[in-house]
């Protein structure tokens, strides 16, 4: 990369750690937590792990139809405590979001508070020690944690969306510091993601979604994994689960199981695409029940939901292709379902390397 | 073409900031009490009704 001039405005504030914290929050650049400096050598470092010009564009960010650049998103990144080899993966994570189809905007404005969760799969989750193991959900892993925060906070001080101001949401989620895990591959019975999508197997990819909640599921009893699926549909079904009203606009959820309920679910004979059919086929619910309740104000269904018979069965999803299928986690018996927002599509993108 | 953004009170400072944002300051911008999801068809229609003549007067004030 050659040495290119970057266009941000330098500030000086007095070299104490409480002054630069002080300073940072009080400009609005923080979520609540310490940051890194964003210092020119840090930026500079940041940048040459991607090779591009710093005023490379990445797109519009909506609501404050602000220009991505490199050097905005490198300077946003060294701020979550992302280490150089983890910006190519940051980059990747922006661009998806700035597709027209995410919806970034309505994903960080809405009342219902959805976080934007990052998916990686391919072999560089390996490399860069992101884990999609025991605890891939939570906190304890340097790159899950400044990935997904570098996201964030990108969204935040490019975007603008700032809680009060843009972003609304009711109650907002812990997931909104950072929500980032990689596909345990190793553990799985099945394709990774990456490849059912086509990419070939040196690719490596994030895969972004809009997640309006986690619901978890818990099994350790039933003996087959056809079961297993039967009692996540069970968790699928309950008043107040808006996605039965959001079909319209294309909602779509994530599965992700746990290795010990993916095995047996794949000795039950079922591939990844059977799952999504039988979650699309069962996770209904008759229109009696969801009726002049919860969303159903709002509700956004195609013209085959049938209002006029109460027993018509409304599906979670719009299709079977809604419906995104990744194994995760550790040992243990712990699954999960990701509600996802209602106008939003999930979206990937490949991680491309420096030169 | 004139037009007029209505949008619920929960909203309001949200629309400012991308209204200016987008280089228009000066949008017209109606206001309705929030929420409005929880409103009957029936209320709705008052609703309508009631800033119809806001809406109108700020189209005309082009």
């Amino acid at each position: 990369m050659r040495k290119s001039a970057l266009q941000s405005r330098r500030v000086e504030v007095p070299d104490s750690f409480d002054a630069i914290q002080d300073y940072c929050w009080q400009q609005g650049w923080t979520d609540g937590l310490p940051v890194v400096p964003a210092t020119e050598p840090l930026v500079r470092k940041m940048l040459q792990a991607y090779g591009e010009d710093p005023s490379l564009s990445l797109g519009v960010i909506q609501p404050r139809n602000a220009r991505v650049t490199l050097e905005k998103v490198a300077i946003n990144a060294v701020m979550a405590g992302c280490q150089p080899e983890h910006f190519p993966v940051v980059v990747a994570a922006v661009k998806a979001v700035l597709q027209d189809e995410f919806n970034v905007a309505g994903v960080s404005a809405t009342t219902g508070g959805a976080a934007v969760l990052i998916i990686v799969n391919g072999p560089m989750a390996q490399q860069l020690g992101i884990n999609g193991d025991a605890g891939c959900f939570g906190p304890g892993y340097r790159a899950n944690a400044a990935i997904g925060r570098a996201l964030r906070l990108v969204i935040r001080n490019i975007g603008g969306l700032v809680p009060g101001d843009m972003d609304k949401a009711t109650l907002s989620t812990p997931a909104r510091y950072s929500f980032c895990f990689a596909e345990n591959e190793e553990r799985s019975p099945w394709p990774p993601r990456h490849l059912e999508l086509g990419y070939d197997p040196n690719a490596s990819t994030v895969t972004v979604a809009g997640i309006r909640g986690v619901y978890t599921v818990m099994e350790n009893t039933v003996p087959t994994g056809t079961e297993v699926l039967h009692t996540l549909v069970g968790s699928m079904t309950g008043i107040g689960i808006s996605n039965y009203y959001q079909i319209g606009t294309g909602a779509q959820i994530v599965l992700v199981f746990c290795p010990e309920h993916a095995e047996d679910i794949f000795k039950s004979g079922f591939a990844k695409a059977d799952i999504r059919e039988f979650v699309y086929q069962n996770a209904r619910m008759p229109l009696k029940q969801i009726k002049d309740i919860a969303h159903y104000g709002n509700r956004n269904w195609p013209r085959w939901i049938d209002e006029t018979n109460p027993d018509t069965l409304v599906p979670i999803v719009r299709s079977a292709d809604d419906i995104v299928v990744v194994v995760a986690g550790g040992d243990g018996r712990h699954s999960a379902w990701l509600a996802g927002w209602g106008v939003t599509r999930i979206v990937t993108e490949e991680i491309i390397l420096p030169n | 073409m004139p037009s007029v953004s209505v949008i619920t009170s929960a909203f309001t400072r949200a629309a400012q900031i991308r209204a200016a944002s987008l280089g228009m300051p000066g949008v017209r911008i109606v206001v309705i009490p929030s929420p409005l999801a929880t409103r009957s068809p029936v209320e709705v229609r008052q609703m309508a009704h009631r800033v119809a003549p806001e809406i109108v007067g700020l189209v005309a004030d082009r």
